[in-house]
């Protein structure tokens, strides 16, 4: 019998009654990060990364029933062991390892291999069943290293700060922007958007330290010099942001590497710099685990799953509420980013 | 090559036309000298070398990353852009070598070197391609894949590009633009010389077109409609609509009613019927004649019967008109006169068979003087009597329309079909000749497109800004008996953003068969497709061929069983064509 299988309420473990990121509502949750669609509300007992329970309880309610958890520290029910492992995607994400009657699996959540100074660095987790996310499983996706990324944005920035105009990123509030947060503390000053101040309020509290920053409410048209604000993409059409204009906006999205999608979004520029594994990332990732048995969630799943079969893998493709069916939703200013996920 | 390659990154970043043009200026300043001509003739399209079909280059892709054919076909799917599905596959592959990286040429050297390889066999150009693969960076290297697929294209007009090149060359727009018109092969040029060709050749060139604007955004303004749920509503029986159901609801309705309160008095202007041909100016001068397309293209060895027609001018004449299929006064279909289209030196039969007349509607130049400043008017009565005096078969004076008010035209509009027109032309009576684009003075105000209510059957990604998205449909309607659908027309979209989003979400959860990119869908989701003539053709099931076919609404409100059929799609067929008399 497979330690993990996949049934209508999400990833579940039978033995030992628990699911992973579930959608339908269970008794027993274990979380691999806190982005809404991976953190539902509903369960009625959460386990997830200490990191994540000022986050999780803003957004799931301040009474869930929430266990912390460490990275490393392993909790045992019916005899399987379940560990909690840095994934790199963001502050407090996880893959959750599980072991028991003679199989180990890995359920990656989402995840990127390159180290962003800010979420624990990623590490491959040697395992027999691993399943893993293919948001950007196509060998197109290649990223750039964050510094080249974030000084491209500084040059942009620069450069229409020179021409006497603001600039707009949107950047997921949960995540990215706390990142770009992080690469751009040279270049400035940084407004961001109050549900951007909201989850620095929440991270700091369990102990990161991200800068105090104003708001861009504080931001006083035709008053102050030009700056660089930050919102999230479902912001775009807030009130909040309209006070800006005229800025130039860009989005910060793995899909602006397409040109087709990033002139799709209508803004004036857009900087792939992504939260998921790029496809050398994917690829090596797998090849850390040692995995025979690949499960592909999420993205390109019947593509990447198809080259990984090509390849040798035991590959299977999982039709996931993660991301929807195959092909990504395109990007849009006003609706889905890749980094929610 | 680097000037080009930024101009062309410049051009795709921005979407404001002064930023653009700026780009340009800075282009046609900095580049080298030959950069510059090869530049311009590549921003109007007028060198195109397709070295390598896509398939192969696709192939040599796959061969130099490693990577199976499907995958990156999937991967060309999910961009929609092959040159740049190219260059992003290709990052790996990029300084594989040792090889310098300095000898990435000048466009000029580069375009010759293409030309020349055209002629050599595909081993001596997949040496050529991939050591440039190699050695070009990312942007370099989209830019190559764009000029070797041929598929190079950038949204910058023609009037953009003169308005550039006579702001920093310091000369008048309209030398520009007669310097610029009819073919020229950018290996003889400079940039100084090729303007001055305006001088050289000036008397074989045609006068830049004026170009009428449409009167309406669109014919149509899509209706908002409740949604009401697919489930659970009976099917009504099939009610037949009538043919023309659009008649008295256009001038009603508000946006067209405010457009012509704003063009004054009917008094002013001059009213014709819009043809659809092709577009000529018609020259003679210094003893020599030439019959110009408005693509710019001299079409005197298709069109024979023009060219000789041009000979009978009186020298210093330049006539602007419609080139149409047909023997006046009957006037054909378009897809009559493409039989004619692109084939030099037509046979004897076809010219029987397909014959051409040109109905003329402006006079640009008359013994030898440029008149286009003179009132529309005054230009239209010197025409009819040149038509008149020349009395040639071939030429005819393209008929005013009466109509004592805007009412009385908007009527005349809807019969427009029957005269073989798609609608009408106005023109401001006082008007000059202007050159390019200008909106104000010369309109067209098209005919309500004829419809039909199809079902969406397969559906296929789109490309550029629609990559990975499905925008396009194949629609089908049912047979006669209402049992099989039967495609009939490829329509790419015409939805609205949110639309567009709405019915991808859809099809992808919808989709019954895969083949490659294509998905096959429950056939459930009814549009409304309107287009402008309906034809004959065996390229669909149907049988049926639409011209200009697209999605005027999403009719939310029906479902699949009460889409329109073959009866009524052939009852559209039958409307009558015949011409009636055409003076009034």
């Amino acid at each position: 019998m497979d330690l993990l299988q996949f049934g209508p309420n999400g990833i579940e473990c039978p033995l030992a009654g628990v699911h992973i990121d579930p959608w339908g509502k269970v008794d027993r949750a274990l979380l691999t990060h806190a982005h809404a669609d991976h953190a539902r509300f509903g369960h009625k007992h959460y386990i997830a990364h200490a990191h994540n329970r000022a986050v999780l309880q803003q957004r799931l309610g301040k009474n869930i029933s929430l266990q912390d958890i460490e990275y490393e520290d392993t909790i045992e029910i019916n005899g399987i062991r379940f560990s909690w492992h840095p994934a790199g995607h963001i502050p407090g994400s996880a893959q959750i390892r599980v072991s028991g009657k003679n199989q180990t699996w890995v359920v990656s959540g989402d995840y990127k291999t390159e180290y962003d100074d800010l979420s624990m660095a990623f590490e491959p987790i040697r395992c027999s069943h691993f399943i893993t996310e293919c948001t950007f499983g196509l060998p197109i996706y290649r990223w750039k290293p964050q510094a080249v990324m974030a000084q491209a944005i500084a040059e942009w920035h620069i450069h229409q700060v020179n021409q006497g105009y603001s600039t707009l990123l949107y950047a997921y509030s949960l995540g990215k922007a706390q990142r770009l947060i992080q690469l751009l503390k040279e270049v400035g000053p940084i407004y961001i958007h109050p549900s951007i101040a909201e989850m620095n309020r929440a991270l700091n509290s369990v102990g990161f330290q991200l800068p105090e920053l104003p708001l861009i409410s504080e931001w006083r048209p035709k008053v102050d010099s030009p700056a660089l604000f930050m919102a999230p993409p479902g912001a775009s059409s807030d009130k909040l942001l309209r006070r800006l204009l005229p800025c130039k906006e860009a989005s910060v999205s793995g899909w602006t590497l397409v040109r087709g999608l990033r002139r799709r979004q209508k803004l004036d520029h857009g900087f792939a710099l992504s939260d998921h594994a790029d496809w050398p990332g994917l690829l090596s990732a797998i090849e850390g685990t040692g995995a025979e048995h690949i499960y592909c969630t999420h993205g390109f799943t019947a593509e990447f799953s198809r080259y990984l079969s090509d390849q040798g893998f035991n590959s299977t493709e999982i039709h996931t509420r993660f991301f929807g069916d195959v092909a990504p939703q395109p990007p849009s200013t006003a609706e889905t980013d890749e980094s929610i996920h | 090559m680097k000037a080009f390659t930024e101009l062309y990154h410049r051009l795709n970043q921005t979407n404001s036309l002064l930023e653009k043009q700026f780009a340009l200026e800075v282009f046609f300043r900095d580049a080298p000298d030959g950069d510059a001509v090869w530049g311009l003739a590549l921003l109007s399209g007028r060198t195109s070398v397709r070295l390598v079909g896509g398939r192969t280059l696709r192939a040599w892709v796959a061969e130099c990353t490693d990577l199976p054919d499907w995958l990156v076909e999937e991967s060309y799917q999910h961009v929609g852009d092959l040159a740049e599905t190219l260059s992003l596959l290709l990052e790996p592959y990029r300084n594989a070598s040792s090889e310098s990286s300095a000898t990435i040429q000048d466009l000029s050297t580069m375009m010759q070197d293409l030309l020349r390889l055209k002629k050599r066999d595909e081993s001596e150009r997949k040496e050529y391609i991939l050591q440039h693969w190699r050695q070009l960076d990312g942007p370099s290297c989209f830019l190559f894949n764009k000029l070797i697929t041929g598929g190079f294209r950038l949204g910058v007009g023609q009037s953009m590009t003169t308005r550039a090149l006579s702001n920093c060359m310091n000369r008048p727009v309209s030398e520009v633009a007669q310097a610029l018109m009819g073919s020229w092969d950018p290996t003889e040029y400079s940039l100084e010389s090729l303007l001055n060709r305006g001088a050289i050749h000036a008397h074989t060139l045609p006068y830049p077109f004026y170009l009428a604007s449409p009167l309406l955004p669109s014919p149509i303004v899509p209706i908002e409609r409740p949604i009401e749920p697919h489930i659970e509503r009976p099917i009504e029986p099939h009610i037949e609509r009538p043919i023309v159901p659009h008649i008295e609801r256009n001038i009603e309705d508000a946006s067209q009613s405010t457009a012509i309160a704003a063009l004054g008095n009917r008094t002013d202007w001059l009213a014709e019927w819009k043809w659809d041909g092709i577009r000529v100016q018609i020259i003679r001068r210094k003893g020599v004649s030439s019959v110009w397309s408005r693509g710019e293209e001299r079409i005197d060895e298709a069109f024979p019967e023009i060219a000789d027609l041009a000979q009978t001018l009186p020298p210093g004449t330049v006539i602007d008109g419609e080139l149409l299929c047909g023997q006046f006064p009957e006037v054909r279909s378009f897809h009559d006169l493409q039989k004619r289209l692109g084939r030099t030196k037509p046979s004897a039969r076809m010219v029987t068979q397909y014959p051409v007349f040109v109905y003329a509607f402006d006079l640009l130049e008359q013994e030898g003087e440029d008149i286009r400043q003179k009132a529309l008017s005054e230009r239209r009565m010197l025409l009819e009597t040149l038509i008149e005096t020349l009395n040639h078969p071939l030429l005819q004076a393209s008929p005013l329309i009466q109509g004592t008010d805007w009412r009385d035209l908007n009527q005349k509009r809807q019969e427009a079909r029957h005269q073989g027109s798609e609608g009408l032309m106005l023109k401001r009576a006082g008007s000059c000749y202007e050159s390019g684009r200008k909106r104000g003075h010369w309109w067209k105000w098209k005919m309500d497109p004829m419809q039909l209510d199809a079902v969406l059957l397969y559906a296929r990604p789109g490309h550029g800004r629609r990559s990975s998205l499905f925008t396009d449909y194949s629609m089908a309607i049912w047979d006669h008996s209402r049992t099989r659908l039967l495609p009939i027309a490829q329509v790419y979209s015409g939805l609205t953003d949110a639309e567009i989003r709405e019915v991808d979400a859809w099809i992808k959860g919808h989709t019954t068969d895969r083949f490659g990119p294509v998905r096959t869908v429950t056939p459930e989701l009814v549009f409304e497709i309107g287009f402008e003539g309906i034809q004959k053709s065996g390229r669909h099931k149907s049988g049926l061929a639409l011209r200009f076919p697209r999605i005027l609404r999403w009719r939310r409100d029906k479902l699949a069983p009460e889409a329109d059929d073959l009866g009524m799609a052939e009852k559209l067929l039958l409307a009558p064509t015949k011409p009636t008399t055409l003076m009034d």
